[in-house]
């Protein structure tokens, strides 16, 4: 196992250093010029010059990446341009709030999804699998900002339970004030892929139910609830825990659309506005951030196979 | 004191009692579970006043307290003579309000809890066994936003929440460029003069007075005694120096404190600055510059504490201090700026306590958060809602004309444009009323002339150009175009007071089709837009025949719409003459009217030049965007102003 996490680990430089070049790429290949952005309309020629040198934009692409490469490998990740304030620190308090969203999004998702999932297999055909059905292909359909707009009116302004915008009430607060302000966007973030976990998890338990190991087990004269339980729902775990597992992609991507309409203060939001003012740098920043986390939950994925299915081992 | 009698069981009542400060109407408004209460609590006489009597009524309280007013006794002395004579008062509580508006609400001390009123100028309300003090206030809130009593109500210690449309990027004043940042910052810094309430007309900041050399090359500042900013360093000549070379030096040691976007455009004029004492400070010009103390008004010529600078360098943005009505307390990038009122400013201390500065992006969300009560007052809401929004008794509409022009500029070194002629059929050609009202909602006003109604100097008396095709292709004939011709049109996707750029744009093209004019649209992204369409008069040829272009006041000056926009003086890179417009005789009235201190003697000569200007309409101007600030009814006295910046020093919230 630890040999496999070593080489695991490895792989992620070469993975992480190639998504930073793509984006840098990208980003010098786009049109727009930062310096414009920072002095706005009515910028002078000559300013406009002088902050580029100073900026280091009047380089060639090269060397600009190298030295930005030779920055993050010693902990100096730059300055934003825009927001004139170190780019580490930036991301990093942005992505905790990202995280928490995220997190309890998945949450949400694997119970709400899983559970839904297998109601409908042990009911499969019956009236309540249709409705249950029904209710994850709606989940599944609705894009986030739809439903999250939806969500704010009637829950936010009809009914007045939960806030519609920001992590904390203005002034701020502790960990109990964010818990309301968590729900509704957490919800939105979990709509998508707990449907799609509700759909994998039926039809992967229908798919065990029908097989020789569950006869078996019948016909030893077990109850159906510890047929399903021990030997249809343990074997199903493995394809749910690989469809969780790529689904945290996802959930940070689609994190930047929910992190907009409820006004999360997030990564997301973050990276939306750095690309917009060609903030090459926080760009950067929030790419190498977010790259990792999704290399990580693919590491994390992988051995959580281990412990499912004792058939999968690491060497 | 004997035991109050006890006539009735305890049940929570409570009631409002009003005067309508223009009609003089009196009412009385009670509520409760006490089976026909009305019989019991309400007395009023039009004309001279209303009661409400309850807890333990006590029931001659209002036919005395009515006859008493109709004798000409105050409210209070009402509350003197009831003390006087009733054995069991504690037990009672009431309101008064004469027919002059004086008031006033008792409740005593044996009232069943909670109980309380409040009392203003017109109204008393009050109530007993209440949830809380919330249930008055609330009573109040509710009259308030029917009527416009609330100023007496004011409550200290009470918070703004600011919706504002993206992140603010910086708090340092010297380096605002945008909206979002300038609104969250400007309310903690001082310049040496400011513009008034609502207006950009000049008044004294900082400097109490000063003086004008004759030939208006020297101004003398003299600083008012005394005032210090946030963190105690004395608002003195220094600071003055210092604030501004610190941005137009590139010598001097704070200079790499920061980009300065504003520093050439605000204080590139000066040529040098003088400690005469500590109190005194002298500054010389270049040239003479008719603007110049409008210039002193703008936000780069703010003060800020150099004390401060010197301790955190680039990172000043983040610890911001200045000698403003509002001091920095904290900002959490991405969720809120939070001030508190400065108590030592020098024209007193602001009655809102708090205001506290919330990024949220969209729109739809901004909208949300201000239904919700989560934020009190937001800008850009969607155009779509704002009819629902003014029917809502919970919000008030605060609306500014801005001092703005949505335009298209010509390229008149281009055909066909070169000619006048065509640029009028173009106006003609262009329905701007139908564009104010389809896409911008009307929250726009349609433009007669270039320079925007809220800048001095504005006048309506220059050649209009009416929606009118017929006259369009008449013109265009007449130049020599009777089939039209074909034209490439530069639109930006967005961009800062570009409004609907796009849709406006498309409409745009649409309207001209109908005259025969074959239009091409292309798109850009903003910053690229702008490096595209502001270029030096050799490479004019690069610039399309048509482009939209907007500009947003800064100083309230004519010079800072007219010269810098339309002189040949001001081609690129030197100004912002896009369209390389160049008429001798309106660079002539130009040129000399910026160099004129008298306002009187200014005044025809920028007049002259607008009607010469719209008479050879080298740009179209479309519209003017109005400001349009929501804000709950519980906020009073916020007006917005004309450079876009918001004001909360004479705000006051009520019945929170």
């Amino acid at each position: 196992m630890l040999p496999y996490l070593v080489r695991r680990l490895l792989v992620m430089v070469p993975t992480l250093l190639g998504v930073s070049v793509v984006v840098f790429l990208s980003l010098h290949l786009t049109p727009g010029d930062p310096a414009q952005v920072i002095l706005g309309p009515k910028a002078t020629a000559s300013s406009l010059a002088a902050l580029r040198q100073e900026l280091g934009l009047d380089q060639p692409v090269h060397v600009q990446y190298l030295r930005w490469l030779r920055g993050v490998v010693t902990g100096d990740w730059g300055r934003s341009i825009q927001l004139k304030a170190s780019v580490l620190s930036l991301v990093w308090q942005r992505f905790q709030a990202t995280l928490v969203l995220s997190a309890a999004a998945l949450l949400i998702a694997v119970g709400a999804g899983v559970a839904l999932g297998a109601f409908s297999a042990s009911r499969a055909g019956t009236l309540a699998d249709r409705a249950a059905i029904a209710v994850s292909l709606v989940g599944y359909s609705l894009p986030p900002f739809f439903l999250g707009i939806v969500l704010q009116v009637v829950f936010g302004l009809r009914l007045g339970w939960f806030p519609v915008t920001g992590m904390l009430p203005p002034g701020g607060g502790g960990f109990r004030d964010m818990l309301p302000h968590l729900v509704l966007p957490a919800v939105t973030l979990a709509a998508g892929i707990g449907a799609l976990l509700a759909r994998m998890t039926r039809a992967t338990m229908m798919d065990v139910f029908g097989q020789d190991h569950v006869r078996t087990a019948r016909a030893k004269g077990l109850v159906e609830r510890a047929v399903t339980a021990r030997h249809v729902f343990r074997n199903a775990l493995l394809p749910i825990v690989t469809v969780v597992g790529l689904q945290i992609g996802y959930v940070l991507g689609g994190a930047v659309l929910v992190e907009q309409v409820f006004s999360w203060p997030g990564i997301g939001t973050l990276a939306v506005n750095a690309i917009l003012a060609r903030d090459f740098p926080l760009v950067q920043g929030v790419t190498l951030v977010v790259a990792t986390a999704y290399v990580f939950a693919n590491l994390v994925t992988d051995v959580a196979y281990v412990l499912v299915d004792p058939r999968v081992s690491y060497a | 004191m004997s035991e109050p009698r006890r006539p009735f069981d305890p049940v929570a009542t409570f009631s409002l009692v009003a005067r309508d400060p223009d009609t003089g109407d009196l009412g009385v408004v009670v509520a409760s579970r006490f089976l026909a209460v009305g019989a019991y609590v309400p007395t009023a006489v039009a004309g001279v006043g209303a009661v409400a009597s309850q807890s333990y009524v006590n029931t001659t309280f209002g036919p005395r307290a009515v006859e008493m007013l109709r004798r000409g006794a105050s409210p209070d002395d009402c509350v003197a003579e009831f003390r006087a004579t009733d054995d069991a008062f504690e037990s009672r509580q009431f309101g008064i309000v004469a027919a002059d508006g004086r008031s006033a609400t008792f409740t005593g001390s044996g009232c069943h809890p909670w109980a309380g009123g409040v009392a203003g100028e017109g109204f008393a309300a009050q109530g007993n066994i209440l949830a809380g003090p919330e249930v008055v206030d609330a009573l109040v809130l509710a009259l308030a936003a029917a009527l416009s009593v609330g100023t007496a109500l004011a409550q200290p210690g009470s918070r703004v929440v600011v919706g504002l449309q993206a992140e603010p990027v910086t708090l340092d004043v010297a380096q605002l460029s945008d909206y979002n940042s300038s609104r969250a910052a400007m309310e903690m810094y001082e310049g040496l003069v400011r513009f008034a309430h609502g207006s950009t007309d000049i008044e004294p900041g900082l400097a109490e007075s000063w003086d004008v050399s004759d030939d208006g090359l020297v101004y003398t500042f003299h600083l008012r005694p005394g005032v210090t900013f946030h963190d105690g360093t004395p608002v003195n000549a220094e600071a003055v120096k210092f604030s501004f070379e610190r941005q137009i030096d590139p010598e001097h040691p704070y200079h790499d404190t920061g980009e300065f976007p504003y520093a050439e455009f605000t204080l590139g004029v000066i040529d040098a600055i003088e400690v005469v004492d500590d109190l005194t400070v002298r500054i010389t010009l270049k040239e003479t510059f008719a603007p110049f103390l409008a210039n002193m008004a703008m936000h780069a010529a703010a003060l800020v504490s150099p004390t401060a600078v010197m301790r955190y360098g680039r990172d000043f943005g983040e610890h911001p201090v200045g000698a403003g009505p509002y001091r920095f307390v904290s900002w959490q990038r991405g969720v809120e700026v939070i001030l508190e009122a400065n108590p030592d400013y020098w024209r007193g201390a602001p009655q809102v306590e708090r205001l506290i500065f919330r990024p949220i992006i969209e729109d739809q969300a901004r909208l949300a958060a201000l239904e919700a009560g989560e934020i009190d007052l937001a800008v850009n809401l969607p155009p779509d809602d704002l009819p629902r929004l003014r029917q809502d008794p919970r919000f008030t509409f605060a609306e500014q004309p801005g001092m703005h022009t949505w335009y298209v500029v010509f390229n008149v070194t281009k055909e066909p444009f070169d000619d006048p002629r065509v640029r009028q059929a173009v106006a003609h050609a262009i329905d701007r009323d139908a564009i104010v009202q389809a896409i911008l909602g009307g929250t726009g006003e349609t433009a007669v002339n270039f320079l925007p109604p809220v800048v001095w100097s504005y006048t309506d008396d220059v050649a209009t150009y009416p929606y009118d095709p017929e006259r369009a292709r008449q013109l265009l004939a007449e130049a020599g175009y009777p089939n039209g011709f074909s034209v490439e049109f530069w639109v930006p996707e967005s961009g800062s007071g570009m409004q609907q750029s796009v849709a406006m744009g498309t409409v745009i093209q649409d309207f001209l089709a109908r005259v025969g004019i074959d239009v091409t649209i292309q798109q850009f992204e903003w910053g690229t837009y702008l490096d595209r369409v502001i270029v030096p008069f050799e490479q004019a040829d690069s610039v399309p025949a048509m482009f939209e272009m907007s500009w947003i006041g800064d100083n309230g000056d004519p010079d800072n719409f007219l010269y810098i926009l339309l002189s040949g003086d001001q081609f690129p890179p030197y100004g912002f003459n896009l369209g390389y417009y160049d008429n001798d005789e309106v660079d002539d009235l130009l040129r000399r009217a910026r160099t004129i201190t008298d306002p009187d003697e200014r005044l025809p000569l920028y007049q002259e030049a607008q009607r010469l200007i719209m008479a050879d309409l080298p740009v179209l101007p479309v519209d003017h965007e109005t400001q349009i600030v929501v804000h709950s009814s519980s906020i009073r006295g916020f007006v917005p102003h004309p450079t876009g910046v918001f004001r909360f020093e004479n705000v006051e919230v009520v019945g929170r």
